[in-house]
């Protein structure tokens, strides 16, 4: 076998197990291995490694972990976000200055803007809280986030934790009405962002959770009835 | 202005959940080949994750978000074994790392793992060790986790020429490596070095 025709064949080894060949070159290639027992072996050999490469095994990704990966990351992100808020309010000013408060359905317990808002869910029951954005003017596009806690679901949204929304502002007062509904009696966070043209706004809502009526309600019966 | 709960558009896929959970799975293999330990690859992902977050609105604008993943995730790698070969208590790591070039893998660390691993499996990451740096990365991406060539000249910033002969090489020492049945680290590295 001509030594300049096989330098050539194994040079594009390569190009073979990586399907680079064109047909033509293809079937030259098997018809001179076919005869050559040195490229033979050298096929043998590449397709070999390359099976064996291919298929490195991998421990398999725990179940569960994306998600809480990703919630992770959310999380810390929204936290760290909210400790430079504090830190540099009069960078945040000099944007669009957003802000949002919270009401609650019941009105005296309407909340101050910034710090820490507190609103208390009766455990299994559909309540409705308001988050109040402000805007100075008319927004075309913002970005609204709620991250919800463990115990809380945001009803019609079942199983979904970080929920997201493209919407306009209008100047002035934006209500976001969200049913919430808690499925277990502990007090959790609610964050809840608004981002618009590189100004974002986050807070926390703090959420107490209490038994409705003074003895204990069978809770399967009502989590059927929301 | 009362804003609508079921006004989201869902279409466009901007949350960061749903951005990156397509990638996460690709990310934690990629890392596995990186650090060779299951629980090293969870780490790795878990805190690229987070540094992503603050970078939400630059991946909403990357066009091809593998390649882009790809590259932040070896740049979170190797600064995070520059620390660990700056803290003393790493030591022997540290020098592991140098005998090989600077990776540092765990393979068989995990035993459930390595049963799943052919012979020729076996001896094959025996092989990887002796390749440089440069040669293993580029085998681990586009051989076993199948990034294309275009992919990893954008990855490694290296152009396509240079990384289809590197290839070869690495192929080409690999198989001899395992033909001759013996492994002898420190030659192989000397030879390749030259691209
Ligand atoms: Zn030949």
């Amino acid at each position: 076998m001509g030594k300049m025709e096989c330098t050539q064949w194994q040079q594009r080894l390569d190009d073979y197990v990586d399907g680079q060949l064109s047909a033509v070159d293809m079937s030259a290639m098997q018809q001179h291995v076919a005869v050559c027992p040195d490229c033979r072996v050298l096929l043998e050999q590449q397709d070999r490694l390359m099976q064996s490469l291919r298929t490195m095994p991998v421990p398999p990704l725990r179940p569960g972990f994306t998600p809480q990966a990703l919630k992770l990351a959310v999380v810390q992100g929204q936290q760290r976000r909210r400790g430079f808020a504090t830190g540099f309010s009069s960078a945040l000013a000099a944007g669009v200055a957003l802000w949002a408060v919270v009401t609650f359905m019941v009105p005296d317990r309407s909340l101050q803007p910034d710090g820490v808002a507190q609103v208390q869910l009766a455990l299994y029951q559909e309540s409705t809280v308001n988050l109040v954005f402000y805007s100075p003017k008319p927004v075309s596009s913002a970005t609204l986030s709620i991250a919800l806690p463990d115990n809380v679901e945001l009803v019609g949204f079942p199983g979904e934790r970080t929920i997201s929304w493209q919407t306009a502002l209008t100047e002035g007062q934006n209500v976001l009405p969200l049913p919430l509904r808690a499925s277990g009696q502990v007090s959790s966070q609610l964050l809840a962002s608004i981002e618009s043209g590189g100004s974002k706004k986050s807070f926390h809502l703090q959420i107490g959770v209490f038994e409705p009526g003074s003895t204990s309600f069978p809770s399967p019966l009502l989590k059927n009835m929301v | 202005m009362k804003i609508s709960l079921f006004s989201r558009s869902k279409g466009n896929g901007t949350s960061f959940e749903e951005l990156l959970a397509p990638h996460v799975e690709p990310l934690y293999r990629l890392a596995f080949r990186f650090c060779g330990s299951q629980h090293g690859a969870e780490d790795l992902v878990q805190d690229l994750l987070i540094k992503l977050y603050e970078k939400h609105n630059e991946l909403l604008k990357v066009e091809n978000l593998r390649p882009w993943l790809a590259r932040s995730l070896r740049n979170h790698f190797i600064d995070t074994l520059r620390q660990q070969q700056r803290s003393p208590i790493e030591y022997g790591h540290e020098a592991r790392a140098e005998e090989s070039g600077g990776h540092q893998s765990d393979y068989g660390a995990d035993p459930a793992h390595r049963l799943a691993m052919t012979q020729l499996q076996e001896s094959i990451l025996v092989a990887m060790e002796s390749l440089n740096e440069e040669q293993r990365t580029l085998v681990m991406m586009h051989d076993l986790e199948s990034y294309t060539l275009a992919e990893i000249a954008e990855i490694l910033d290296t152009p396509i020429g240079t990384l289809k002969s590197r290839l070869h090489r690495s192929r080409a020492r690999l198989r001899e490596i395992l033909e001759a049945g013996t492994i002898s680290v420190g030659s192989a590295c000397l030879e390749e070095r030259g691209e």
